[in-house]
């Protein structure tokens, strides 16, 4: 193939070009800034949205190399948290032309042999394939038993699943797995609706208990909820980390497990899947024969926080005399833009209050992948998260999204803080839990 | 690029982190917010970012020393190209000195360092009933030290004042290297009035190292009205009206069809999309004076053939129109690639007429004008909006923008109402000022700055030389003399 | 007191200033007439002094010389008023009271104060840039300003700014020429932006026994949500300058807007300064106005024969601590005293007169009282006492700027020379 024959953008050049009118729609007005979590820590334009942008727009004209050192750096440090996106008025498409400039990245630089080996486990052998991730994940379980950890400690296999700066909460892994193969659990009561549970990979090792919870939640709604088997991992870290063919195969394999039954919606409680779900249509957008089942797909992804917020509790939630503090996973209140609903989720449990934490949509360092990658920007962000979060007086912090949980528990562990972290959807599971045994004396007693 | 010994200086005096020297980081301070075909853009040749006013001075001493320029940038939100470095040299971003150092309800001052970002100061100090005036749209992006550099305006500047009416003192480093402190928390301080000189002098005086501010008491009650019209003479009417009535507004605003289409698709504000035009009208203050005037303001509008006038009643109501408003720029992204955005003031009256100007230019230029501004101040924002990559559009957008400035003068008023003079208007200062009227305000820039190192080729028009000031003087009264006495 | 009389043109041929006479006086009709008269004085190196209804001559350091007074008061034009842009463009020497009379006509105002309006011309009240406590509610003459020409000694005239509200193009010279004592050029034209006048005004005298409770009072109106748009604490003799009841201590506020809402904030009002309060009235519209011409007599810098008159300025919550020692330093004896404490804005007038050995007890007086505040100015003394000492305090921060300054608007020393700060 001949350098002409390519396709070229200035400095960037062959598969997944970043859309130069996406680029140029970015007027820098600087909006973008105040809300960028990596320009907030080092208030240098670099590290800032509308910096990367300009970066961008510089290869794209052929003014900077494609693999110079400070993009390459720049488009690494960035958390892909997408707050960005969400502030800015001129509706810059950043996630997007990140994400290609990462590919771009990935695709023409030397990789060195070994992270090319690291990355080829991790993103062609462990989340192609959910029953090797079990398998990887029950290692890990044993890993944790046996107490050798520091034979693993230096294998960055921890990192590569998310599980980086986890191992001091490893205890909190759940010891289920949410294995789905189709089955269906019915609804409590009046039936609302039918929908699906997408489980993905880390919920369904390190976290089956949200599954758990979210099943009950929706069935107490009045949703019947299916476990469509077959089904995989998003993809997301895949497209995040400038991998989007492994991300699509991924998505295909997806698309096709969920598009025959014509569920209501697909529900996800782990915030970054559904970011990347609702994103298919704009990844297999030149797939020919995926690309409008892809669409199809995507307009029926539903965060289970979004989902339960928009269509309302129908089962009212026992009381919890508690105080929390709601942190807001970037890949929801940014990328799916979905803020009121949990909200108005935990002020609808009695007794309860929510004390918001100052910034509470700056990013808590977690992002995928990052925290192995970016070790000293991820640990920065998840100090102030935590700073801010604690600044509340909560008993405990309120997420929607693993990777944020895993992170702000291993801060918390970090600083000897034994205060809990857990998902919106187990906050109101317990409630549920506190109405049920609040009722029974007196079900009793009408017996 | 930098010579190796300025940059070894710098690190030394700031520590390696905060000096940038390599030209793929310093790419990234070539803009600022306006747009680079229009404005310009240039690489410093180094840049700086100071954490304590001390840095700040012994930057300005080594620049001075080695001859090379400096200009202040705040949060680079400026749409004149007042933060661009043209002469390269030294841009010290003062991104660093963000804190607040002092809130002071009794006194109602806030003392903070320039890199301070608008809103977070407003966020900390309504915890107390306290605001800081002065609310560009940019207010969530830009800093105190770049509102006080250009003097800057904002929706409530109606009723509260612009900048300059907000400042009580600065800290500044001057051009020799002095570091000065200047005003205080009570008013007319003895001497020169230095503060309100350095207000609005778009970093070529002296650069902002603290700000004491003043802060605000919030109203007890605040209404905001929305007014939809089915033309925008109309809209316009109204506004003449509501001045003529002697009740003045909080914040008198106004967008055209066109913004409203572009505000909805980015926001769903609620505005109503049918309008040629609606008038966003705040009214605050004590209870009895705001559903006085509230009440006053609708019926001026309905005789002014408001089709709807509906006061928002909730804080989020209120919030969700500002918000329209506010990111209103931003959203115009969404109907074209670029926009061209003018900053020009008429007096009040003026302003029917104005509206029909630019409309017809619009059509003679075949380009698309949407118009949101601060009308009660009679400020315009015409943005054009138009296609860098499109052959022919810079040119023709130019020349309307050029038109329109030049109808706007000739009714009596101004170049810039708010963003600044800059690089990008500096050459229409000419219509307005005489060679004498420049040769004075080159006589102040002379005073604080002889050497002419702070922000270069800014605020005068190109080919308008301070250093040969007196020379001008002389000619320019010689042909005034001339006309008047011979 | 010397007073001057409301006819510039009767001024008499030698005007006095701090004992100074000036033999030639110039009453020029055009800018072109006072561009030529200056270019001619700074030719010839003699001293101009610029003056307008002489109201305010009292202010300044003794001129070290004066050839040629250059009379403004006929300057006097409205140059341009549209009512419906509520902007105005007045020639200098346009007298205060004159201005408000026209304004008022079309239901609008300038809310500036001075001792006296009736003769003050409105370049003097700003190149002294003395200011009163209404602008707690509309600004001050700093704050309307919207465009301003003014010529330098070497005959040039420059405008800056313009006739509309908001405006940033080129430098703001207005700045440069306020409160310079027409140091750095002669004001010749100025524009505002007006206000509509409120359609009702009330002032709420309310009297107290103990300073402390009238300063209690002064603080929490402040800090509500209530918004008089003056507030002001007089002594005995400040009462007796106002023309109401005299009482140890008197807070005056000022309420204005439309009818219900001025009767409705005088009721809060009142409700919010009850404690430790002897009593209160309400005064109603014209009242007011009468009330307001005689407590701002207190902003004098007339030329004064037999006391003296200081400005302090002073954070707000520091005001109380401040007046009690001006009070103790100036108690007693045969002192006579007027005091205005300007809480709106951080700013305490006082005048005080003493009988005997005048010079030097008024010297020391002043020694005490200039350090009491953030910023102190002696508005007006008699020559003796001005001799070697500078009325606006000590040299300021940024003294050296204002020096090149005066180096680049008047290198010859034409203009007021030796009467601004540090003898500029
Ligand atoms: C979408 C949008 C909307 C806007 N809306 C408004 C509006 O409503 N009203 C308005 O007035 N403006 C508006 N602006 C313009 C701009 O935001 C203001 O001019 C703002 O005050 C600039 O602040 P900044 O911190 O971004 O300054 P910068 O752009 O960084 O700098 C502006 C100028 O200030 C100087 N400067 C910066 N910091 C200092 C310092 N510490 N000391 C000395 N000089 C300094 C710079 O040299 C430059 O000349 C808008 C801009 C955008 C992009
Ligand atoms: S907010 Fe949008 S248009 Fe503005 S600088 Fe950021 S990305 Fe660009
Ligand atoms: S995605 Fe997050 S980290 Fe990246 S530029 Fe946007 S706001 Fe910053």
């Amino acid at each position: 193939m001949t350098a002409e024959s390519e396709e070229r953008l200035g400095n960037f050049f062959g598969r997944n070009i970043p859309d130069v009118n996406v680029i140029r729609s970015c007027v820098h007005c600087g909006f973008c800034l105040p809300s960028c979590p990596t320009y907030r820590l080092t208030k240098r334009e670099r590290s800032s949205p509308r910096g990367r942008i300009w970066l961008m727009n510089q290869v794209s004209i052929g003014n900077l190399e494609l693999l110079d050192p400070i993009f390459e750096e720049e488009m690494s440090l960035c958390l892909n948290c997408r707050a960005c996106e969400a502030v800015c008025p001129s509706g810059v498409k950043y996630g997007e032309i990140l994400e290609a400039s990462r590919a771009q990245i990935e695709e023409h630089r030397e990789t060195p042999v070994a992270e090319k080996a690291a990355r080829g486990l991790a993103f062609n052998v462990l989340f192609s394939d959910m029953k090797r991730f079990r398998v990887a994940s029950h290692a890990l379980k044993l890993y944790q038993r046996s107490g050798v950890q520091s034979a693993v400690r230096k294998t960055k296999l921890l990192n590569v699943i998310g599980l980086g700066e986890s191992e001091q909460m490893l205890p909190e892994l759940s010891d289920r797995f949410t294995v789905p193969h189709g089955e269906t659990i019915a609804a409590l009561g009046e039936k609302r609706g039918h929908v699906a549970l997408f489980t993905g990979c880390i919920m369904s090792t390190a976290y089956a208990g949200v599954h758990e919870s979210t099943i009950r939640v929706l069935t107490r709604n009045g949703f019947d909820v299916t476990l469509t088997a077959d089904q995989g991992c998003c993809g997301a870290l895949h497209v995040h980390a400038g991998e989007p063919d492994g991300g699509r195969k991924l998505a295909r394999a997806n698309i096709e497990a969920f598009e025959k039954a014509g569920f209501d919606a697909i529900i996800v409680n782990a915030a970054g899947c559904g970011a990347a779900l609702k994103e298919y249509g704009h990844l297999l957008k030149d797939d020919p024969s995926y690309a409008d089942r892809a669409t199809a797909f995507s307009s029926t992804v539903r965060d289970v926080v979004e989902f339960l917020g928009d269509a309302g509790l129908s089962a009212t939630p026992g009381p919890l005399n508690w105080t929390v503090t709601y942190q807001e996973p970037c890949h929801l209140a940014h990328a799916q833009r979905v803020t009121k609903q949990p909200r108005a989720l935990i002020t609808a449990i009695p007794e309860l209050t929510l004390i918001e934490m100052p910034e509470s949509s700056l990013c808590c360092g977690s992002a995928g992948i990052y925290n192995l990658i970016q070790p000293d920007m991820s640990s920065a962000l998840l100090t102030r998260k935590l700073d801010n979060a604690l600044s509340t007086g909560a008993e405990a912090i309120v997420s929607a999204n693993p990777g944020c949980m895993l992170q702000l528990a291993a801060g918390l562990r970090a600083r000897g803080d034994r205060r809990p972290v857990i998902h919106l959807i187990e906050l109101l599971d317990r409630a549920y839990a506190a109405a049920e045994s609040a009722a029974e004396p007196e079900s009793a007693a009408a017996d | 690029m930098a010579q190796p010994a300025v940059v070894a200086q710098l690190e030394a005096a700031l520590g390696r982190d905060s000096v940038l020297s390599n030209p793929s980081e310093l790419t990234v301070y070539e803009y600022d917010g306006s747009d680079e075909a229009l404005a310009g853009s240039h690489r410093p040749d180094v840049v700086v970012l100071p954490q304590t006013a001390q840095q700040v001075q012994q930057v300005v001493k080594i620049a001075r020393a080695m001859g090379m320029p400096v200009t202040a940038r705040g949060g680079g939100t400026g749409l004149a190209g007042g933060a661009i470095a043209v002469q390269g040299g030294i841009l010290v971003a003062l991104t660093k000195m963000d804190r607040i150092l002092e809130i002071n309800t009794r006194d109602r001052y806030a003392l903070v360092e320039p890199g301070l970002i608008n809103l977070d100061l407003s966020q900390t100090t309504s915890r107390d009933g306290y605001f800081f005036a002065p609310d560009p749209s940019s207010q969530r992006a830009c800093t105190i030290g770049g509102n006080v550099a250009n003097n800057s305006g904002g929706p409530h500047c109606l009723k509260y004042g612009v900048t300059v009416n907000h400042i009580l003192g600065l800290e500044v480093v001057l051009p020799d290297g002095e570091l000065l402190w200047v005003g205080g928390p009570s008013p007319d301080v003895p001497g020169v009035d230095l503060t309100g000189i350095l207000v609005g002098s778009e970093g070529t005086l002296g650069i902002v190292t603290k700000a004491m501010v003043r802060l605000t008491r919030s109203p007890e009650a605040t209404d905001v009205l929305l007014a939809a019209f089915p033309s925008i003479e109309a809209a316009s009417s109204a506004v003449s009206a509501i001045i003529a009535a002697g009740v003045l507004p909080t914040a008198l605003e106004m967008m055209d069809a066109l913004t409203i289409t572009a505000v909805e698709s980015a926001y769903h504000a609620g505005y109503p999309r049918d309008a040629a035009a609606v008038l966003l009208i705040e009214i605050d203050g004590l209870l009895e004076v705001v559903a006085e005037n509230t009440r006053l303001i609708s019926v001026i509008c309905e005789q002014q053939e408001a089709t709807e006038v509906r006061v928002a009643s909730t804080q989020e109501e209120r919030d969700l129109l500002w918000l329209g408003r506010k990111a209103a720029l931003g959203a115009m992204g969404r109907l074209a690639p670029n926009y061209y955005l003018q900053d020009t003031v008429v007096p009040r009256t003026k302003l029917p007429v104005t509206l029909q100007r630019v409309e017809e230019i619009s059509k003679d230029y075949k380009l698309p004008v949407a118009n949101v501004f601060h009308a009660g101040d009679g400020n315009l924002h015409p943005l054009i909006l138009f296609d860098r990559h499109k052959p022919g559009d810079i040119e023709r957008v130019l020349h309307a923008g050029t038109e329109m400035i030049h109808w706007c003068i000739e009714v009596g008023g101004a170049v810039s109402g708010e963003h600044g003079i800059g690089l990008e208007k500096k050459d229409f200062l000419p219509l307005v000022f005489t060679t004498e009227d420049l040769a004075a305000m080159a006589g102040l820039k002379l005073s604080f700055d002889p050497l002419q190192l702070f922000n270069p080729e800014k605020v005068f028009p190109s080919g308008f030389s301070c250093g040969e000031v007196s020379a001008l003087r002389q000619q320019a009264l010689a042909a005034r003399l001339g006309i008047d006495f011979v | 007191m010397t007073t001057a009389p409301s006819d510039a043109g009767s001024w008499p041929s030698n005007l006095m200033v701090d004992g100074l006479a000036v033999s030639k006086q110039a009453t020029p009709e055009s800018f072109d007439e006072v561009s030529e008269i200056l270019r001619g004085a700074n030719a010839r190196g003699d001293a101009v002094i610029p003056f307008g209804g002489g109201t305010q001559l009292g202010l300044g350091n003794i001129p070290s010389a004066g050839d040629i007074a250059l009379n403004l008061s006929k300057l006097d034009q409205v140059v341009i008023y549209e009512p419906d842009d509520l902007t105005i463009s007045v020639q200098a020497g346009c007298r205060i009271d004159d201005l408000n009379g026209l304004l008022a006509e079309h239901g609008q105002m300038l809310p500036f104060e001075v001792a006296r309006p009736q003769d003050a011309t409105i370049g003097g009240a700003y190149a002294t840039g003395i200011s009163g406590p209404r602008r707690f509610g509309h600004g001050s003459m700093r704050d309307l300003v919207i465009g301003i020409t003014a010529v330098s000694p070497s005959g040039e005239i420059a405008r800056a700014g313009g006739m509309v509200v908001k405006n940033v193009s080129g430098y703001d010279m207005m700045r440069l020429h306020y409160g310079a004592l027409g140091s750095m050029g002669v004001i010749l034209q100025l524009n505002f932006k007006v206000l509509p006048k409120p359609p009702a005004q009330r002032t709420v005298v309310v009297r107290f026994g103990e300073l402390s409770d009238a300063i209690e009072a002064a603080l929490g109106v402040r800090e509500s949500q209530l918004s008089p748009t003056a507030i002001v604490v007089l002594d005995e003799g400040g009462a007796r300058a106002a023309g109401v009841d005299v009482a140890p201590w008197t807070l005056l506020l000022r309420a204005e807007g439309p009818e219900d809402a001025a009767a409705q904030q005088t009721a809060r009002l009142r409700e919010a300064t009850r404690v430790g309060a002897l009593g209160s009235d309400v005064l109603g519209d014209a009242a007011t106005d009468a009330l307001w011409r005689g407590a701002n007599t207190l902003l004098s810098a007339a030329p004064e024969e037999s006391g003296i008159g200081i400005r302090l300025g002073m954070p707000a919550s520091q005001a109380s601590e401040i007046a009690e020692q001006l009070l103790a330093t100036t108690g007693g004896g045969s002192a006579t005293r007027r005091l205005s404490l300007d809480f709106g804005n951080g700013l305490l007038f006082a005048q005080v007169g003493v009988d005997t050995e005048p010079i030097d007890e008024l010297r020391t007086l002043w020694e005490r009282v200039r350090t009491l505040g953030s910023h102190a100015t002696l508005l007006t003394a008699p020559p003796d006492v001005k001799r070697d000492i500078d009325v606006f305090g000590a040299e300021p921060a940024g003294f050296g700027l204002m020096r090149a300054l005066k180096q680049q608007f008047d290198p010859s020393g034409t203009l007021n020379r030796g009467r601004f700060i540090g003898r500029l």
